[in-house]
Formats: C-alpha cells, structure tokens, sequence
C-alpha cells in the first residue's frame, strides 16, 4: 500500500519486489505435466502441505476445512515434511500412525525418512541430469548428470514411472515417455520470453545456462487484475470478497484461539543463510552452523533473566522447542526469531524439539498459503 | 623480507554477510576436522540511530609482522616468507601449546587428532600455483582478497581498525576497506 501511495510500483529499484513466478508462468505446464491424466475417470483429491498435519490426523482427518476420507498412505519425496511443515507434533503424530503407510524416496536420513515404513532411496543431482532455475526465475541453468545412479537409487521420474506401471497406468503414452521428453514438453512455449530469446531445450543444454528474463519490475507492465485494471484503494472488489474495502486492518490476533492470543510473543521463523529450508542439516561443517537459536528482544530479555547462551523454551498449545538464546537489539519487543525447518535429528535438545512444533496450520486469509509467521508463544529461561 | 611485499587478506568488512562459507570452504580444503576452523566469523551487533545490525568479522591467522607465535615456539616451527607470509611447519611442531597461548588473535590452535598446532597459512600452496585461497575463492560476496598491505593501506578507505578488530604489537597483516564495494 504504501508503495502504491508513494507511486513506487513498476521501477527497478524501488524496494519492492516479489517476482518468482514470472518465467515459470510461461512453461508448458498443460503439456509437461500430463494434466489430461487422471486415472480411470477417477477425481483427484487435494491436500495442501500447509494442511498435511490435519489431513493425517488419526481420528478426524480434513482438508480445507472438510473432513476427508482417512488418507492411508504417504510417499514423502522431495521434501521432510516433518521439519517443514507447520504443527509439527501433530505431523509426528499422524506420520506415526499404524495404518498409515507411509513412503520415504530420499537420499538423506531425514525426520521424515526416521519414521518412514519403507525407504526407497532416490539419486542426487548428480546421478540424474536436469533443469533448474533461480528463485527468481530470471535464469535456467542445467544440472547435468556427472555418475551412473549410486546402489538401487532411483531418479524421481523412474521411480513413478515404475510405481505407474505397477499400479497399472502405464498404458498412458506419457507413463512411457524419458524425463528428456518431459523436460522437452515443458519447453514446448510460446512465451514471448522463451521465442524471442531462442530458449530452447537445445540452446539450454548447449549453453548450460540462459538468461529468460532481464530484471524487470514487479507489475512493470502496469496491468492489475482489479475489476478496474487499476491499483485500488478503495475496493468493491475486495468489499465483495468479505474484506474491509480499503485496506484489511485485521491481525493475525483476531483468528487466534484465546490461548494463543493471550501469548506475550509473536513468533518469526526466517530462513538463515547456512540453509536452505529443510537441505544442508546433515552436511558435515555446514551442521556446526548454528540453527538453534532464539533471537530476544535485549529488553524482554533482561525483564525475563534471561542471558546469551541460556537455554530458553517457547510453547503455546501445539507444543515446545528449545533454544539456545541470543540477545538482540534486532528484534522489537513482543518478538522472538527462532530459525525455521530445523531438524530434530540435528537439535542439541532433542528430537522432541523443532521450530515447527510451534507454528500454525492456518492458511493466510488472502492468499490461503501458510502464515508461519501468524504464532505466538511464551518464552522462558529453562 | 622487502616490505613492500607483504601481502595480507583485505576485508571489506561492509560487505560481509556471515555467512560462513569462508570457513567452511577453508575447512574443505585444508581437509580439517568438523570442529577445528582456522577461519572464523564473528558477529557483532552494532547500535545506530535506526537500529542495530549484525557487522561480521572474518578473520584467521594474520600473518603479523612480528609474529607472535614463531618468537615463543621453542621448536622453531614457523618461519616468514619473503611475501611476508607465516608458515607453520607442523612436522616440527612438539604440540607445546606455547604459539596458541601467545596468539592475540587466537589463529592458533591445538589439534584434538593429533596434539599439535595448527594455524592458516594463506594456503601457499596455492598461492604458488597463481591461485587464490580457498576462503577468497569460497565467499559468494567477495569481501575477501589477498592484497599488498604496503599498497592497499594508501586507500583512504583502508585501515587496520575494523569492528572486532585493531593493530597491535605483533603488527597484523590485514586490512579493513572501510566502505561497500
């Protein structure tokens, strides 16, 4: 808002910018994803990761709100859902189930893996050839394939493929296609980007890395998808939504159970440099890297007793973590900054202690993505 | 030793975002143990008048001009390079401890895996070779360089002050680029 006010919006420079999906937009998901599939008519469900705590909840399990039929198994890949996702214990709790199988294609020993019922080991990157952009997407880049896949590691395109064809799917054309294919369909653009630069799979993979976009502004192009194709300051369109019409002055407080509410801090948990969510906890030199620890307010800090290097808990109802505090002018009062993602494997505390066990499920009002940063906790020297 | 041909690391401590991969790029290739750093980086949360924020020092063995550690070693383990450089030979060291105690910079340290010291030595090895070191080449942000002390402290904005950091007797070679690149 202030931006729009100041007249900021569409310059480079300006402060503001929030642009990873402009390249991705243009791939051709229709096509490299197959989305015509969905076996035998069948229609299929949806869960958001945000979510995945109350979806494998033992007894009363739901999605957006709704309750869903039990979900009776799990292929965790890509991902530690039990360090990432938000409600952490309950993650546990539901990943523990009996009569829930669940699935683990990993290279690593992660949180997620410890409780797996079946491991099937996955190759790294360097066993299996790809693409990948930057966060940003202003650039792809190749990751080429450097060693033979390692023991009985599967890449994650055979390892579907394979399941598919066990399942009984393969007699889809696109179950039998190679990853260079998909990889190949996904490209298969007319973005304006991808054509007038020449980015093809071939000047991909014969550059090995491409510039898609030049840094550009964020809504450089000035078009909104308001109903008046304007910034609004006023909205109807908002009004009709259920929002307040001119700005949503609500905070996160009001959504919050009393328990929480009642909360004397906000809890954030930022990324930190020596990580990359949930990667890098197990690397030798890298795992020495502190992730454990709580940033306080040197205020509160010194209203609580509490000095750097103390060991510190923050709770609320969802559970608690350990921390090792530092005290800091950084952080306003009220507020406490705890790493996010960290493992339980790798806590100094223990395994019963994780960031995640703190934060909310909740989605954001807006946008219905996590609001990690929607929690409140209690902190106490311990 | 000519004296203006010392060389030392040159840190512009400005733009330093702690993010450590100085000292893990060194611990790599120095093959160290997991809890031994010849390279480490220090925050320090400085006070303004919109704030404070965290100032990072990255610092190692400062390869002083009058160094410390070789006067005290009673094993002759050290010796200075003509480039000014101070290079422990670990096959004479005795594991005596006296060089780590000396240090004012705590560069020096005894190793748990075998008794004995161990410090950076600017990785000569590949300095010799027309290579950089491992930490100048490991930092994504640039912030360290192997310089001439003698020619970079004619910048104005060089100096051998920085946050965490000061000159003092044994006369350390490195130099802190007071301004962002």
């Amino acid at each position: 808002m202030m931006h729009a006010v100041a007249g900021q919006y569409g310059k480079i420079g300006n402060g503001f910018i929030y642009d990873n999906t402009q390249a991705d937009d243009s791939l051709n998901y229709a096509k490299g994803r197959a989305d015509h599939i969905h076996p035998h008519g069948d229609t299929v469900g949806h869960v958001n990761m945000t979510e995945i705590a109350k979806a494998i909840h033992p007894t009363n399990p739901t999605a957006y709100g709704k309750p869903i039929k039990p979900i009776k198994a799990v292929i965790n890949y890509n991902g530690n859902f039990v360090s990432v996702a938000p409600n952490s214990n309950a993650c546990r709790l539901g990943a523990m189930r009996d009569d829930l199988f669940l699935v683990v294609h990993d290279f690593l020993m992660t949180d997620t893996a410890e409780l797996a019922d079946i491991i099937v080991p996955s190759t790294t990157q360097f066993e299996f050839p790809d693409m990948g952009t930057d966060y940003n997407w202003y650039h792809m880049q190749t990751s080429e394939k450097v060693i033979e896949p390692l023991g009985e590691s599967k890449d994650n395109w055979i390892f579907f493929k394979e399941l598919g064809a066990h399942m009984g799917l393969d007699y889809h054309p696109e179950m039998r296609v190679d990853y260079e294919q998909i990889l190949r369909d996904f490209l298969d653009t007319d973005a304006p980007a991808f054509r007038h630069n020449n980015i093809t799979y071939e000047t991909i993979i014969r550059d090995k890395f491409v510039t898609v976009y030049e840094q550009r502004p964020y809504f450089g192009d000035g078009k909104y998808k308001t109903d008046s194709g304007k910034i609004e300051f006023y909205s109807q369109m908002m009004k009709d939504a259920g929002y307040h019409p001119v700005i949503d002055f609500g905070l996160p407080e009001d959504e919050m159970i009393p328990e929480e509410k009642n909360l004397p801090f906000r809890l954030l948990s930022p990324a930190i440099p020596q990580r990359a969510n949930s990667s890098f906890y197990n690397v030798k030199y890298i795992r020495n890297f502190p992730a454990y620890l709580a940033k306080i307010n040197t205020e509160d800090a010194k209203e609580l007793g509490i000095k750097n290097n103390d060991r510190v808990r923050l709770s609320n109802h969802r559970g608690e973590a350990f921390f090792t505090a530092q005290v800091s002018g950084q952080v306003g009062r009220g507020t406490v900054m705890a790493p996010k993602n960290n493992w339980r494997r790798m806590d100094p505390y223990g395994k019963a202690s994780c960031t995640n066990n703190l934060t909310t499920d909740k989605f954001s009002d807006m946008g219905h993505c996590s609001a990690y940063h929607s929690t409140k906790v209690a902190l106490e020297k311990a | 030793m000519t004296m203006n041909k010392r060389v030392g690391f040159v840190f512009r401590q400005e733009n330093c975002v702690g993010c450590g991969a100085c000292t893990v790029a060194c611990q790599i290739h120095n093959e160290l143990p997991e809890n031994h750093r010849f390279r480490k980086v220090d925050r320090y949360e400085v006070k303004r008048d919109d704030g404070a924020i965290d100032v990072w020092l990255s610092h190692s063995c400062m390869h002083c001009e009058n160094p410390a550690c070789l006067m005290v070693c009673p094993a002759k383990a050290y010796h200075v390079r003509d480039d000014g450089i101070v290079v422990l030979d670990r096959e004479k060291c005795t594991g005596c401890g006296l060089c780590a105690s000396a240090c004012p910079y705590s560069a020096v340290s005894i190793r748990e895996d075998d008794g004995k010291a161990d410090k950076c030595n600017m990785c000569v090895e590949l300095l010799d070779r027309g290579m950089q070191p491992a930490c100048v080449t490991g930092c994504p942000v640039e912030c360290i360089k192997i310089g001439n002390i003698d020619e970079t402290l004619k910048k104005p904005s060089a100096s051998k002050q920085g946050i965490g950091y000061g000159d003092c007797i044994t006369k350390p070679n490195m130099v802190i680029i007071k301004e962002r690149a």
